[in-house]
């Protein structure tokens, strides 16, 4: 027989009344059992919450987020590159990390000349630019971004093409 | 068991399980050679960025290599190719082994990237690339995320892809193998490339 009460757990001072065959009896509600489902109950609230921050908001609300890297060597100037992350529709207190990097290839190899790490101010709306730049070589250049932010979970990358200097 | 019991057993089971698929989730998987992160871990604070892992898109250094047969170097340095190449991307292979002879310039504290090989597959208007990539000691130490999603290989091989990269070769899966680190980009679909990585060997 499915469990069928009358007791109602949100009234801490209402009584169970269980029904058992033509007999009814009353009987007061165990303490340890009530707290029980209690604890219970918050503890499921809980791991509710945690799911739901740890979910991107993008889905609850028209919200967006883009990040890109760029690298450029304009004749008889210095490479440079930008990596950004911006965002929008998101909550006040949100805000996102763009680490830019500036690569060589030197003989083999994708040497770091430059580095740069802008943290975006907290806001709905907003972005993160990572600026780098190096002396001038003759050679294959290219810039790379990581990004993190407090609107999606774990990390992303971009990168531009490769480029000749 | 009352339902109490039964709806606070069910609440512990679920924090458990929330708090075990973050813990699988943020687990870094370090090789203990490589500081490599998986970028699902990562947190705000930055990890650091990896360039490319490829050569640059030259065919300069490439040499034409028999079809379905083992590259070799020249020189001891290790090589990922395909163990079994095929049919329709053995049409044209080809190799690249960028000459070292100046990484001797470069100190061990400079965050640099050895492109050791680059094997070239080629066939039904579609390429793969193979690179084996060693990181200088420095690069090797820092925390590094070197893809968007990770991902588990056939073989168990934990790994991590990107897609909608620039250029032609839009998708990649990189994975560590000791100290070294294998790339497969293609413009095949990223299904397809999950299968042909795990079928690399390092020679």
């Amino acid at each position: 027989m499915p469990f069928s009460s009358t007791h109602d757990p949100y009234n801490p001072g209402s009584k169970q009344i269980c029904t058992q065959g033509t007999k009814t009896m009353k009987v007061i509600p165990e303490t340890h059992s009530h707290l029980s489902f209690h604890f219970g109950r918050v503890l499921l609230i809980g791991a509710l919450l945690l799911y739901l921050m740890s979910t991107p908001l993008a889905a609850a609300h028209a919200a967006s987020w883009v990040v890109s890297s760029s690298v450029a060597c304009p004749p008889g100037l210095n490479p440079s590159g930008a990596s950004y992350l911006s965002w929008s529709g998101y909550w006040s207190w949100d805000y996102g990390t763009t680490t830019g990097g500036l690569w060589y290839w030197q003989n083999g190899s994708w040497v770091l000349q430059n580095s740069a790490t802008t943290i975006g101010a907290r806001g709905s709306s907003g972005s993160a630019y990572a600026y780098t730049g190096a002396a001038r070589q003759p050679g294959y250049w290219t810039q790379t971004g990581g990004h993190t932010a407090t609107f999606f979970s774990g990390s992303q990358n971009s990168y531009a093409p490769i480029i000749s200097c | 068991m009352s339902k109490h019991k039964r709806i606070r057993n069910l609440a512990i089971v679920v924090l458990v399980v929330l708090g075990t698929g973050t813990a699988l989730a943020g687990m870094a998987r370090a090789t203990g050679l490589i500081n490599a992160i998986n970028p699902e871990a990562a947190s705000v604070s930055m990890p650091a960025i990896v360039p490319p892992l490829l050569a640059p898109p030259s065919d300069e250094g490439y040499v034409p290599q028999p079809g379905t047969a083992k590259v070799s170097a020249p020189d001891d340095r290790s090589v990922a190719q395909l163990g079994n190449v095929p049919a329709d991307l053995a049409q044209a292979v080809s190799a690249d082994f960028p000459d070292l002879t100046t990484k001797d310039a470069l100190a061990d504290s400079d965050t640099y990237y050895e492109i050791l090989s680059s094997i070239r597959y080629e066939g039904n208007g579609h390429t793969v690339l193979v690179t084996t990539a060693r990181p200088s000691p420095a690069a090797a130490q820092q925390a590094a995320v070197y893809g968007d999603r990770s991902i588990e290989l056939k073989d168990g091989t934990v790994a991590w892809l990107t897609v909608g990269l620039p250029g032609d070769l839009p998708n990649r899966i990189v994975f560590p193998k000791g100290d070294l680190i294998i790339t497969i980009v293609s413009d095949l679909p990223h299904t397809d490339l999950e299968n042909l990585a795990a079928d690399i060997v390092v020679h």
